[in-house]
């Protein structure tokens, strides 16, 4: 259970960071479009409204400068009339135009009427001498006009000053706002960032687990597998010899088919009942122990050995031995049974009847048939008075 | 997975840092530095003005501002002392209308020698560092007041005409009444006699010998009514004194024709001591400068007309060019700010109600 709530909150906290960092981009991404909109507004803005109060500045200068012209008698004086009308009507223009440039502060605008005011009154002054322009003497002009140029142009640069600086105010408010949305944005990516590596570390965590579960299992499989063998190994082995008993002769001919013809050999004790009866079973016994042991002793690898009944032993022998060499251990083995043997006090032998055979597999397809196939070849050299080898 | 999110985290670092550093820079702003504003006294509408200009120019620009003034026109020992204070406080610059225009010029030199530009306003003072001095053109002012007196003379077929200055030896008040005075000879053909020659000014240096034959020629030669200047008395720019003048002028020439008041307070006096006496109408007063007292004095018919300065224009641009002084900028060192000349026919004009009211002052209708 606990397990599953560390896997899930990993999984919930990958989302989390995932969820995070797409929101980061994408609120990144809109924020920059934004920030480079609203700033290139205020720069354009700002542009415009000081583009239109140069051009005001400008003419202005150039009607003080034909009304000039006019007082000093340097030029026709109409024609310069005529020109300042033109100049005040394009005042008028940018006016216009400056006032439809949104976003201008309250300072900027006061100080900007203040401007248009002076201009006024300087145009008033014009035209009030219009239709005699001879009155429009240097004492005029020095006393009583030139000074509103002055000071409507000072108050122009001064609207052009504050727009500036009003619109670089407003960038920076701009920057810092961006800057401090960016610090959040980056805060976010932080967390994103340690839901992430929590999620690692959770992920880490359940990897552990499972490899412990795995470790568990293997080990679990492999004490079964020992268990397993050992039932096995109890239940194809013959008690009392310790060889491979009839079950396991069953279980490994279907291996040793599969590989093709083979060479086997099998024996039996003469009279084994008769012997027990005369010596006793655990002479007997010990008499299966001791020839069991000569046996495995002379066989070594070349063969598999059985003991698939009491009295009676299966040798398989190897592929890599050919039919002679075969059938020579075959006979070694035999010469085996005849042989006397110390029991305790007494000394002991008893013979056997053997059989060697090729055997193929189509002729005997499993353990049963070739055993009575064999016991069919024992009975009959038996009955011909046993100790002997035949080969079939 | 992990080299991703080491450069993640990189990146996230690099760009909390940028992000703090930039936050950091913009926090840090440094406290506003201070320019100080010396006038020449206190409780007066004209000054009122100056200083609306220079608060306006002190918000535009970012600064602090530091204001005072003694207590009248005649302290100038305190007006020395507020330039040493304005020192010792380390201002950024010095904004002053000098009361004198000599005395000053040691504590100037202490200034300018402390690095601190020195702008005069309204009047000039002989100090050779002040960068610059915005001021009306008191000789153009006396010119346009003297111009428009004699029209009003001729009206009346010529007259009397009494001068009730504001400070003897001030600078504005030699100009005002020099320009005054050549606009009536020169223009009208007025005659000087009836002043005495060591107190006879005149704008364009004519002598009293030639101001009294120019006088005669003009008169002669126009065909002019007889107009002379009888007197030409200072009072300090102090108001009680301008109207013990005004008493006297009025006593000694019951049938004066006009009286020239040369600033605020002469113009208040005059105006107060002529509705005392009930002349009102009777005598013409021709003022100097615009507060509340003389808009009410001009539209009750006791004022016929009143040179209107820009105390606000001069203030501001004070506080501009000094800002412009500091960031060492170049600046021009003489603005006229010009003068206007108001009389019930343009009283409500924006112009010169952007004058007379700069505060109330708010949309020009286009």
């Amino acid at each position: 259970m606990a397990k599953k709530n560390t896997k899930s909150s990993g999984r919930g906290m990958l989302v989390v960071g995932a969820v995070l960092l797409a929101v980061v981009t994408i609120f990144s991404i809109i924020l920059i479009s934004l920030y480079h909109n609203r700033s290139n507004g205020t720069t354009t803005n700002a542009e415009k409204a000081t583009q239109h109060l140069h051009q005001i500045n400008d003419e202005l200068a150039m009607i003080n400068r034909n009304v000039l012209m006019i007082v000093s008698d340097a030029g026709n004086k109409e024609e310069l009339a005529k020109s300042i009308d033109n100049s005040f009507a394009n005042i008028e223009y940018f006016k216009e135009q400056y006032s439809q440039v949104p976003d201008r502060s309250e300072r900027e605008l006061y100080r900007y009427e203040q401007a248009v005011t002076f201009i006024s009154a300087y145009q008033k002054k014009f035209d009030s001498r219009r239709n005699n322009l001879d009155a429009l003497d240097i004492d005029l002009y020095l006393q009583e006009i030139h000074p509103l140029q002055t000071t409507a142009s000072e108050m122009l640069n001064a609207t052009i000053d504050i727009n500036s600086e009003h619109s670089q105010q407003q960038l920076a408010g701009l920057s810092t706002l961006f800057n401090l949305i960016r610090v959040i944005m980056v805060l976010i990516l932080i967390a994103g960032e340690i839901a992430i590596w929590f999620a690692s570390k959770a992920t880490d965590k359940q990897n552990e687990a499972l490899r412990k579960r795995e470790a568990e299992v293997e080990e679990f499989k492999s004490k079964l597998a020992v268990s397993r063998r050992k039932t096995a190994d109890v239940a194809l082995t013959n008690i009392l010899t310790g060889l491979k008993n009839r079950y396991a002769l069953a279980d490994e001919y279907d291996q040793k088919t599969e590989a093709g013809p083979f060479n086997a050999a099998v024996f039996n004790i003469d009279n084994m009942r008769a012997f027990n009866e005369s010596f006793g079973y655990n002479i007997g016994d010990e008499f299966l122990n001791v020839v069991t042991e000569t046996i495995r002793e002379k066989v070594g690898n070349r063969a598999d050995i059985y003991s698939y009944t009491g009295d009676g032993f299966c040798l398989i022998f190897d592929s890599a031995e050919t039919d002679g060499s075969a059938y020579e251990l075959a006979e070694e083995v035999f010469g085996i049974f005849g042989k006397d043997y110390s029991i305790g006090n007494l000394m002991v032998n008893q013979t056997a009847t053997g059989v060697f055979i090729h055997v193929f597999p189509s002729e005997a397809g499993n353990s049963d048939e070739f055993l009575m196939k064999t016991d069919a070849i024992l009975r009959n050299a038996k009955n011909q008075g046993g100790n002997r080898l035949v080969r079939a | 997975m992990i080299p991703i999110r080491k450069s993640l985290k990189k990146a996230a670092a690099g760009a909390l840092a940028l992000s703090m550093m930039v936050l950091g820079g913009c926090s840090a702003s440094s406290s506003k530095d201070t320019i100080a504003v010396i006038v020449k006294s206190q409780g007066s509408a004209y000054w009122d003005y100056l200083r609306l200009g220079v608060n306006d120019a002190a918000g535009e620009t970012g600064y602090d501002i530091y204001y005072d003034a003694p207590p009248t026109e005649a302290d100038i020992d305190i007006q020395e002392q507020l330039v040493l204070d304005a020192i010792g406080k380390k201002v950024k610059a010095i904004v002053i209308a000098p009361i004198d225009a000599d005395s000053l010029n040691d504590e100037l030199a202490q200034a300018d020698a402390a690095g601190i530009p020195v702008v005069c306003v309204d009047s000039d003072c002989s100090f050779e560092q002040k960068r610059a001095f915005i001021s009306s053109n008191n000789l153009n002012a006396g010119s346009i007041e003297g111009r428009n007196a004699g029209e009003l003379l001729l009206k009346r077929n010529g007259g009397t005409v009494a001068i009730v200055g504001h400070t003897k030896g001030a600078g504005n008040a030699i100009g005002r009444i020099g320009g005054f005075v050549d606009a009536l000879v020169l223009g009208y053909g007025a005659d000087v006699s009836g002043i005495t020659e060591d107190n006879f000014i005149s704008g364009s240096g004519m002598t009293y010998a030639d101001a009294i034959a120019k006088g005669k020629e003009v008169r002669q030669a126009n065909g002019y009514p007889e107009i002379k200047i009888v007197g030409l008395e200072y009072c300090d720019a102090k108001q009680d004194i301008a109207m013990q003048n005004t008493e006297a002028f009025l006593t000694q020439y019951p049938d004066l024709t006009m009286l020239f008041a040369t600033n605020q307070q002469t113009t208040t006096g005059a105006c107060q001591k002529v509705n005392e006496m009930g002349m009102k109408g009777k005598v013409l007063i021709m003022g100097f400068d615009s507060g509340e007292d003389q808009i009410n004095a001009m539209t009750t018919g006791t004022l016929q007309g009143l040179i209107a300065q820009s105390p606000y224009n001069m203030g501001y641009l004070g506080v501009r060019y000094a800002h412009k002084c500091i960031n060492g900028e170049k600046i021009p060192s003489l603005v006229d700010t010009g003068v206007t000349y108001v009389d019930l026919t343009n009283l409500n004009d924006p112009e010169v109600q952007l004058l007379l009211n700069p505060q109330t002052f708010e949309n020009y209708d286009n």
